[in-house]
């Protein structure tokens, strides 16, 4: 009988210990201007901004990120590898409030590719999804030619695998 | 009754004990969660251009962790950049809410007397780590020297003044031939105990002619600089940040009856910003000073430098080596601990920050260290450092070379005038 009354206690004292610890997380997605944009790109630096009232930051926070100047108070997930966050990265909650979620790509000339979305973040809320562009015309160029790409290369050959 | 009573107990005792751990950092965490390293570093104020560069060097050394797949079996490292605005107060607050975000070391601050404050109000009591990579009061020291050794926590990747000091002395005499010198420093836990080591040093051989503290970022010293040259100094070792620091010289052009003087300066000096700050090339034409090399001419450097080149278009600033390396520090020392529990974090750094074990390569960044450390025989592991050897006392110091600059041409710019080795430098108390 005791033991009956002990389990359910148990139980209890773990959900509610597990309610109060877990971390709450959002998802985020990437999405490349092209399969050939993916296969050159060698890393994904991920900066999340809390916003204030000004929700028209995405330029100067793009623009000073690929400059390296001004950082504010942000996360950082630096140096991800394309194929590991292929299907997605999931984040711990940034907390209350929009946030300006900014992406880099790096090839090996430097940063190829930029994209920056505005999203409230919250438990639950839809997968936020962060488009890139090239930065420049260039560089993007450039890395293109440095990578001496196979033709018909594909994500899943990088990869090893399709994305799971 | 007494079952029900018994019951109630038992809960209340689980939710308490469970509770405080919610918001502990030992907390243990699913295989995805990041590991999540406080940056508290100044993006405001009178070291915003330093700071905006040291965290360049902190984001190097996590993205080639990540890169390399990350750490404790493939958790990415996240970092959690917190502006400490040259101000302890907001660099203490800025401590609080990484940790209260779970951050498992804190790096940062950039200024000693925020570092002080971080350490004495945040990461000592929590049980957290702290690494400055710029931070060189000798009061954190003394601050460590007091604590049993199992209740340290901070590190630092530059070198305590007490040796800076006697840099200063040896510029003072050697270089700048002062008989009188006045010392002005920023009244802090930074400026006040270098201007005292360096009185304390000249004065055994010369006049310290006056010294003079004065408060950090106000908008006016004239009333300083008037003291200054009433004492009829024939040189001044100014102990400040850029921002009061160009304040300072343009107060100096407007007292009346100043002398003509030599100008002595320090590592908080040693930054482009302060000849932008002064306004005039003129201004600080010939000033002399010292700071902790790190920059050094050693294949760790180079590699360092040429991937910093790679990512950010540019050569590293001061101090940015040494930024580098207490984060490499902090990672390599979590990987080896196995856990982000803050005490063995601790413990590990003692040990790769150590004079002990196997030297591996950086050409690559951080791959090699970590492979080395993941090795099927696990090796002990000696971090060579960008900015330097990085062998931590048991205060958590270290030693490094400094180097002598001076500002010359036009457009004004550093140029390094000597080096002095460690071993030239006396050991300190």
């Amino acid at each position: 009988m005791k033991r009956f009354v002990l389990l359910p206690a148990l139980v209890l004292v773990s959900a509610l210990a597990l309610a109060g610890c877990a971390s709450p997380t959002v998802s985020l997605s990437i999405g490349f201007p092209s399969n050939e944009a993916f296969l050159v790109t060698s890393t994904l630096d991920l900066e999340v901004v809390p916003l204030g009232a000004d929700l028209d930051q995405c330029p100067v926070l793009l623009g000073n990120a690929i400059q390296g100047t001004d950082v504010p108070a942000s996360s950082s997930s630096l140096g991800l590898v394309p194929c590991d966050v292929r299907a997605g990265i999931t984040l711990p909650d940034p907390g209350g409030g929009a946030h300006a979620f900014i992406v880099l790509g790096r090839a090996t000339n430097g940063v190829i590719l930029g994209g920056c979305t505005v999203a409230e973040a919250y438990p639950g809320a839809p997968q936020i999804r962060v488009d890139l562009f090239p930065t420049t015309t260039m560089g993007y160029t450039a890395a293109v030619t440095a990578a001496h790409l196979a033709p018909g290369s594909t994500a899943d050959q990088r990869c090893g695998g399709a994305a799971p | 009754m007494g079952r029900l009573a018994s019951l109630t107990l038992f809960l209340a005792l689980g939710l308490a004990l469970f509770a405080p751990g919610c918001r502990g950092r030992s907390l243990p965490a699913s295989a995805g969660e990041p590991i999540r390293i406080g940056v508290v570093l100044p993006q405001t104020g009178g070291l915003a251009e330093d700071g905006q560069a040291w965290v360049r060097g902190v984001r190097l050394a996590a993205a080639e962790v990540n890169a390399a797949g990350g750490l404790l079996g493939g958790r990415r490292v996240e970092l959690l950049v917190e502006d400490s605005a040259t101000a302890s107060g907001a660099g203490v607050m800025g401590a609080q809410r990484v940790l209260d975000q779970h951050a498992v070391v804190v790096i940062g601050d950039g200024g000693s007397g925020g570092s002080l404050a971080i350490y004495q109000m945040v990461t000592q009591t929590a049980g957290v780590p702290q690494i400055s990579g710029s931070a060189t009061s000798s009061s954190l020291t003394v601050a460590n020297a007091a604590l049993p050794a199992e209740e340290r926590y901070f590190f630092r990747t530059a070198p305590p003044d007490g040796y800076q000091a006697q840099v200063v002395d040896r510029i003072a005499t050697t270089n700048a031939h002062c008989t009188n010198l006045a010392i002005l420093y920023q009244n802090d836990a930074y400026g006040a105990p270098l201007g005292q080591g360096i009185g304390d040093l000249f004065s055994a051989h010369a006049t310290v002619a006056t010294m003079v503290p004065f408060t950090p970022a106000q908008a006016s010293y004239a009333t300083e600089t008037m003291m200054i040259s009433a004492s009829s100094p024939d040189c001044v070792a100014l102990i400040a940040y850029p921002q009061d620091a160009g304040v300072i010289l343009r107060n100096w052009e407007t007292t009346t009856g100043h002398p003509t003087v030599r100008w002595i300066g320090t590592d908080g000096l040693f930054s482009a910003d302060f000849i932008s700050e002064a306004g005039s090339d003129m201004r600080v034409a010939g000033f002399l000073g010292a700071s902790p090399l790190t920059t050094p001419d050693t294949p760790e450097f180079h590699d360092f430098a040429a991937r910093y080149q790679a990512a950010y278009g540019h050569a590293p600033e001061n101090f940015v080596a040494s930024y580098y390396d207490a984060t490499a520090l902090a990672l390599l020392a979590i990987e080896r601990a196995g856990t982000t529990d803050g005490a063995m974090i601790r413990d590990a750094l003692r040990e790769i920050g150590g004079p002990r074990g196997t030297q591996v390569e950086h050409a690559a960044g951080l791959r090699e260290a970590l492979a080395a450390l993941n090795a099927a025989s696990p090796q002990v592991l000696n971090y060579q450092g960008a900015s330097g050897p990085i062998d931590f006392d048991a205060n958590g110091d270290t030693v490094a070379p400094y180097e002598i600059w001076q500002i010359t041409g036009m457009p004004a710019a550093f140029t390094s005038v000597a080096v002095v080795q460690a071993t030239d430098l006396m050991a300190l108390p």
